[in-house]
């Protein structure tokens, strides 16, 4: 009797839970779905890195190959040459990345440090410069490198990210106003000097919003494909990006290299981002903070 | 982590600061010719080999290929050509020399000594393709056609005979294509045979009618053209029918329905139409298909009737090898080259060259995608680049007119004749309102 009785409130405490929380099981059903949808293309993807051209062609869809072609891999690194590409867009990735977020951090260093005269309207025009379109510059910037004989190599990809972009400094200033200025006080007491304070003082406590630029500078650099293709004329120093849009092309009769392609294309950006996934949620948590 | 972090990086920067700087003013050495031209991963070796019959031809000078996929090759040729940097040869298609058809900057071929005599052995009508008044600024190295590519298994156990159709020396009525295409497509318990690009079809009809309704030779629309009409009846009905089944209304269409692969490897449709050539089956080979080809269609009571687009070969003004350049083409256009060209990209342009590859007794070719190549070779109809606004007005009228419908029963005859001409008149004015825009 008693432990009928006891089941039986047991029960009706679960019920009554569940009915409390129906929406938080609404809430979890929608983001398996939505985690779903960003799931499954890269599920899709990687799969049909292995698939013959008929299972990729093929009604109603296969998801696994009965047959997979491994070979896929080593005939797009060895037989067409894949890693030529890979070196070249890890090369230019690593020189935006660094002249990019170094040269962003010292802009934002002088915006958010000083106060000169006109430092607010030039952080306006600066931010105002995000608004226009790439396709508006794009004409004017080859011109320019025309001009000085730039129109050959990596140089036009890469110098212009020394003079940072503004999305990178606007993170990195908002970052660093939160940073108190007695420490760059007690280090001028010290005798230390403007740029002594922003290599010793100030980089270290910023490397989480650098890692974090750091990151979004990596993935726009590898996935660029127009500046590669106008600006590069030797094929030796090709990206990623134009050695994947020739396998995309319909004389193709190995449907399944484009995949092949794309999956390893994934790889450096899943590493990057696992060795600074530390530093993207601290930095996400501090910036809260702050 | 850290420590490893700085020292990849430092690498990193390292030997990216060696390699662009090792890229500045790396200019191509004076012995080396530099040839663009669009091409997949797979098909570059096989230019490459050509290329180096070339080179066999002509020791010490090495040819130098850039190659790019076909949508970003326009994009580059135009940034290269603004930089004084393109390659000394450009292949250009009918689809992307429009750009350049008012421009300044390919030389004229014609003021080339020696290349008159190759130029002139090149098929009269790729000769008077991509001229700027009297200024050639290329000439045509392949040609491109369509043809009926079938998997041979789709006739199996069929009441059609597919050998009797690959052998046939007429190209299909529309009438006749409904009925052979349509049934197999019903053997197979298909929904419909055969996926078309609509503006392919209208011009190929229209031509085939002897006089077409846009005269691309002239920039002329003729709404008075009672072949031409005709022709386009028939294509609406065609389509009507339910076994054609239009694909897309853009007429820049070498990228669009003539690649339906896999509907065929599906087996929702039993035919396509694709481009001539191995690279264009190459595909569903891959996927196990046996492919042989049919001739194309025609008008009713029309002419046998290729319709070709061309590929060119230009040089651009900036080029500092324009000798070397010349050289190649007179190469290229020579014979022995264009049969080697045939055989794995565009059909010759070379007059010899393309009644050998298409006179059908030719044992260096695959018959089953070059057997059928005879029929309409004599007749040879250029659709030229059109410019994108006229195409946008053509798609539009073709589009209304498809949309509309004229059937009053379910047979290929019923439907009502005066709506369906009263329709196809207006399809007209709509091209001869556009005729500005040629």
């Amino acid at each position: 009797m008693e432990q009928t009785k006891s089941s039986s409130l047991r029960r009706e405490r679960v019920l009554s839970h569940i009915a409390d929380c129906w929406w938080l099981w609404i809430l979890k059903a929608v983001i398996v779905l939505l985690v779903l949808c960003i799931i499954v293309p890269f599920f899709w993807m990687i799969t049909s890195s292995v698939k013959t051209t008929q299972e990729y062609l093929t009604s109603p869809i296969v998801w696994f190959s009965r047959d997979p072609q491994w070979s896929n891999y080593a005939e797009v690194m060895v037989d067409l040459q894949f890693y030529r590409y890979i070196i070249n867009s890890l090369i230019l990735a690593a020189l935006s990345v660094l002249l990019s977020v170094f040269s962003s951090a010292f802009v934002a260093f002088g915006f958010s440090r000083f106060n000169f005269k006109g430092s607010s309207v030039w952080f306006g025009i600066m931010i105002a410069t995000m608004m226009l379109p790439g396709q508006v510059t794009v004409v004017p910037q080859f011109l320019l490198f025309k001009e000085i004989g730039w129109t050959k190599n990596f140089l036009p990809l890469v110098v212009p990210q020394i003079c940072g972009a503004a999305g990178n400094v606007l993170l990195i200033t908002q970052f660093m106003k939160g940073i108190p200025h007695e420490i760059d006080d007690a280090a001028k007491v010290d005798g230390a000097g403007s740029l002594t304070i922003f290599l010793r003082i100030m980089l270290p406590q910023i490397v989480p919003i650098l890692i974090v630029t750091g990151l979004f500078t990596f993935l726009g650099s590898w996935k660029d494909s127009f500046g590669p293709l106008i600006y590069l004329r030797d094929e030796s120093l090709y990206t990623v990006p134009l050695a994947l849009m020739t396998f995309i092309s319909p004389e193709n009769p190995n449907r399944g290299i484009l995949f092949t392609g794309l999956t390893i294309a994934l790889v450096p950006t899943i590493i990057v981002y696992v060795l600074g996934q530390k530093y993207l949620e601290n930095g996400i948590v501090i910036a809260d903070l702050k | 982590m850290k420590k490893l972090l700085s020292l990849l990086m430092s690498a990193a920067m390292l030997a990216g600061g060696a390699s662009v700087f090792a890229g500045c003013g790396r200019d191509v050495p004076d012995n080396v010719l530099v040839v663009s031209r669009w091409a997949s991963v797979y098909e570059r070796s096989a230019f490459e080999e050509w290329g180096k019959l070339f080179e066999a031809e002509n020791p010490g000078i090495e040819i130098q290929w850039n190659f790019n996929d076909y949508s970003n090759y326009f994009t580059k040729l135009r940034y290269d050509l603004l930089d004084d940097a393109a390659a000394d040869v450009v292949f250009l298609s009918t689809w992307g020399w429009g750009p350049y058809r008012d421009s300044n900057v390919f030389v004229d071929l014609d003021s080339v000594d020696s290349l008159k005599d190759v130029i002139a052995g090149v098929n009269e009508g790729a000769n008077k393709q991509f001229m700027k008044g009297e200024e050639r600024l290329g000439v045509s190295v392949g040609i491109t056609t369509r043809r009926i590519a079938v998997d041979t298994a789709t006739f199996e156990g069929s009441a059609y005979d597919l050998s009797e159709l690959q052998t046939r020396t007429s190209c299909f009525e529309p009438e006749e294509m409904i009925s052979i295409l349509g049934g197999v497509a019903q053997e197979n318990g298909k929904k419909y045979a055969l996926k078309m690009d609509s503006s392919e079809a209208a011009f190929l009809l229209t031509a085939s009618a002897g006089a077409p309704i846009v005269n691309n030779a002239t920039k002329t629309v003729d709404v008075d053209c009672e072949a031409g009409k005709a022709a386009v009846r028939d294509l609406v009905l065609l389509f009507q029918s339910g076994y054609v089944v239009p694909f897309g209304q853009d007429t820049n269409s070498s990228a669009s329905g003539t690649f339906d692969e896999a509907m065929l490897v599906q087996g929702e449709q039993t035919v396509l139409t694709s481009y001539t050539g191995p690279w264009g089956f190459s595909t569903l080979q891959n996927a196990g298909k046996d492919i042989v080809t049919l001739p194309a269609f025609k008008a009713t009571g029309g002419e046998d009737t290729m319709l070709v687009t061309y590929n060119n070969l230009c040089v651009p003004k900036a080029s500092e090898k324009k000798d070397m350049a010349y050289k190649f083409i007179e190469w290229a256009l020579s014979y022995e080259a264009q049969v080697e060209f045939a055989k794995f990209s565009d059909l010759p342009s070379n007059t010899q060259a393309y009644e050998y590859v298409t006179g059908g007794t030719s044992e260096e070719f695959p018959t089953d995608l070059f057997g059928s190549f005879a029929v309409g070779s004599d007749n040879l109809y250029y659709m030229d680049g059109m410019t994108d606004e006229f195409a946008s007005a053509f798609s539009a009228a073709m589009s209304n007119l498809l949309n509309e419908s004229y059937k009053t029963g379910v047979g290929y005859y019923d439907v009502d004749e005066a709506k369906l001409d009263a329709a196809i008149d207006r399809f007209c004015a709509a091209l001869k309102d556009a005729e500005d825009k040629l």
